[in-house]
């Protein structure tokens, strides 16, 4: 008997469907419904893996709830609901139904229970990304969505090499469960989980993808793209030092980019991505007190920047540009939106009372407990650098006034409820945080605001606030202004597309003058057989004919000779 | 009649100041005023924290103007981040 699992992926997947058929006022309420739908039937399980179905003779599983997907699914599709009120402030179908294909894919991935499916739903959801910045308006994203398709698919390629590679020590392997790194397959998976997560040398696409997408698009591309990364790299290889090393690179890359770019939504990318190496710093660790904090963070994170997205992207809306150079007098035709951007950035940052604070406050302690100092401090620097470079840089811009008095122009209505929305959640679990630890997979008692945990992290930020504006009371700090900065990817689509087309001609080339001498030894090769035809065809015409024949002649006598003596 | 003042300028920063310079103090004091026990790494000490912070913001100046003054590339009309303007 059939048995049909609906994984609460597939319910957005569907809604995506119907998106593209529906009236604008629907397209909001449905995307909404659709998360809210998928909760239901994730909170309505039980923990467990459903019925596995088989194909080919591999188990497919479609359906495997437990405590460590049911975190990122509630993080992931409460975040839907926020981007599902933003998206009803404009008008674009196509976008709709990626974001909700992008969520249906993310969420499908967390909850299946075989390595086949999850690489199919975290194709879909790659591709839908693709499809997100397409859709986008703004400037230049066709280009930026074929950069994007082209890192989904290697991504893509890799995955599928590695699971073929996976496959081959026999069908029970394909069950969704830890992986060892040294082995050919693991290996594979492994660097396409990297790619997915924005490690370092990976970590344009991200900046490059929010950048070019639009205000919503932005949103969900921060919240669905890196953190399914995080989730499998914490199911599939928890407790891989290197991920150590790979998430501190992930933090100085980020915190560097966050403080010298001027697109304030490239610095949010690049914020995202130091906060994304906290969590695979976390993962690497892997200890359980670790692997809760890493969860936790991927959580708060999936809020914080959701909301930052959404702020910035309110800015472009109504500016045309988001540059931090350019974000003077946003207070004053802005108010509400700069003040939920102070906010959103807060947040982001890890100040008491937002919700990063409470699972950063558990990564120093599970980093504290294996004595490694480097990386704590660097785990430390993480909330003072992004005060810094995110909170007070964008704030200082963007309530830095005009003389003038400007006409008020806030935000359209539902993106200023959706930022808030998510700012709020940050404040509420940020006051309250045991629901989030209740929610965690391992039993944590822990206290946040225990004076030797908050009184230090106000120092650290103070301190690195106080830096700040002395750095740029004397004129020390760099200067706002309009530029753009090279990354890794300066290298594949400068020199190294350079390089490609040279070789290319060069390979054109090769070819042409291969083909021409093949062409010239086909035709006098044609000839030398057209020649030896015609003789064929006469062979006694001419001298060489009289030859032949006194040879032939000759060879026969020969042989008569021969017979008879 | 008396010209309405403009609005102020540089207020934001006089707050995020007064709102730094409080969390500074207040978290150094408590700090220091509470009984811990030892850490295990120089960071974690009393005021480490506020000397990490300090350290972190002044490398990340001095790398934002390394990054601008070697990373920076012309604007070109088929340009990348900045296209929206």
């Amino acid at each position: 008997m059939l048995q049909i699992t609906l994984n609460p992926g597939f319910v957005c997947i569907l809604a995506a469907l119907i998106v593209l058929a529906a009236p604008r006022v629907a397209r909001a309420p449905i995307m909404a419904g659709a998360a809210v739908a998928a909760l239901w039937l994730m909170l309505d399980r039980e923990f467990g893996a459903a019925v596995a179905d088989a194909q080919m003779g591999v188990p497919v599983v479609l359906l495997d709830l437990d405590a460590l997907n049911r975190i990122f699914g509630i993080a992931m599709l409460i975040a839907l609901i926020i981007i599902a009120i933003a998206s009803s402030a404009r008008r674009n179908r196509s976008e709709d139904a990626a974001i909700l294909l992008m969520a249906g894919g993310a969420v499908s991935a967390l909850f299946v229970g075989d390595l086949i499916s999850f690489v199919g739903a975290a194709a879909l959801a790659g591709l839908a990304s693709a499809w997100i910045v397409f859709a986008s308006p703004v400037a230049n994203a066709a280009q930026s969505g074929v950069r994007l398709l082209i890192w989904q698919g290697l991504e893509g390629l890799l995955f599928l090499v590695g699971v073929a590679f996976h496959l081959s020590a026999g069908a029970a392997s394909s069950i969704f469960t830890q992986l060892d790194v040294n082995t050919i397959g693991g290996g594979f998976i492994f660097v396409a989980l990297l790619i997915r997560a924005g490690a370092p040398l990976a970590h344009v696409w991200l900046k490059d993808a929010i950048a070019h997408a639009s205000p919503v698009g932005a949103s969900a591309l921060s919240v669905f793209s890196t953190m399914l990364g995080v989730y499998a790299l914490a199911r599939l290889f928890p407790a891989v030092p290197l991920l150590i090393f790979i998430g501190m690179g992930m933090i100085v890359i980020g915190l560097a980019y966050a403080m010298a770019e001027d697109d304030a939504r490239r610095v949010g990318a690049s914020a995202l991505t130091a906060q994304t190496g906290v969590c695979v710093a976390l993962i690497g660790l892997g200890s359980p007190l670790a692997m809760a904090a890493a969860e936790g963070h991927a959580f708060t994170t999936i809020f914080a920047f959701c909301g930052v997205q959404l702020v910035l992207g309110a800015i472009l809306v109504r500016r045309g540009a988001a540059h931090v150079s350019a974000l003077e007098g946003v207070s004053r035709a802005m108010p509400l939106t700069a003040t939920l951007l102070l906010i959103s950035a807060l947040a982001a940052s890890g100040a008491p009372l937002f919700a990063s604070y409470t699972t950063i406050t558990i990564a120093l302690e599970a980093m504290a407990q294996w004595e490694l100092q480097w990386a704590w401090a660097l785990l430390a620097c993480v909330p003072a650098g992004l005060f810094a470079a995110l909170c007070l840089r964008l704030s200082l811009a963007a309530f830095d006034g005009v003389a003038q008095r400007t006409p008020i122009e806030e935000a359209p209505f539902p993106m200023l409820l959706s930022a808030a929305l998510a700012a709020f959640f940050c404040f509420s679990v940020g006051v309250a945080p045991s629901w989030l630890y209740g929610l965690l997979p391992t039993t944590l008692e822990f206290a946040p605001f225990a004076i030797d945990r908050l009184a230090p992290h106000l120092a650290l930020l103070g301190a690195a606030g106080v830096t700040l504006l002395a750095a740029r009371a004397l004129r020390l700090a760099p200067a706002e202004q309009h530029l753009r900065l090279r990354d890794v990817d300066a290298l594949y689509r400068g020199p190294l597309a350079g390089a490609g087309r040279w070789l290319g001609v060069v390979l054109l080339r090769v070819y042409g003058t291969v083909q021409a001498f093949t062409e010239r030894q086909a035709a006098e090769l044609g000839r030398f057989v057209m020649r030896a035809v015609r003789a064929c065809d006469r062979p006694y015409r001419g001298a060489s004919g009289l030859a032949s024949f006194a040879a032939l002649i000759t060879v026969a006598a020969v042989a008569l000779v021969w017979r008879f003596l | 009649m008396i010209k309405p003042a403009p609005p102020p300028k540089r207020g934001i920063a006089a707050m995020m100041l007064l709102f730094c310079v409080v969390a500074l103090v207040a978290g150094l004091g408590f700090e220091f005023l509470n009984d811990t026990p030892p850490r295990f790494s120089v960071v974690a000490q009393p005021g480490g924290r506020a000397v990490l912070g300090v350290g972190v913001v002044v490398i990340l100046v001095l790398l934002a103007h390394g990054m601008r003054l070697l990373l920076t590339t012309r604007e070109r009309g088929s340009g990348d981040a900045a296209d929206h303007t």
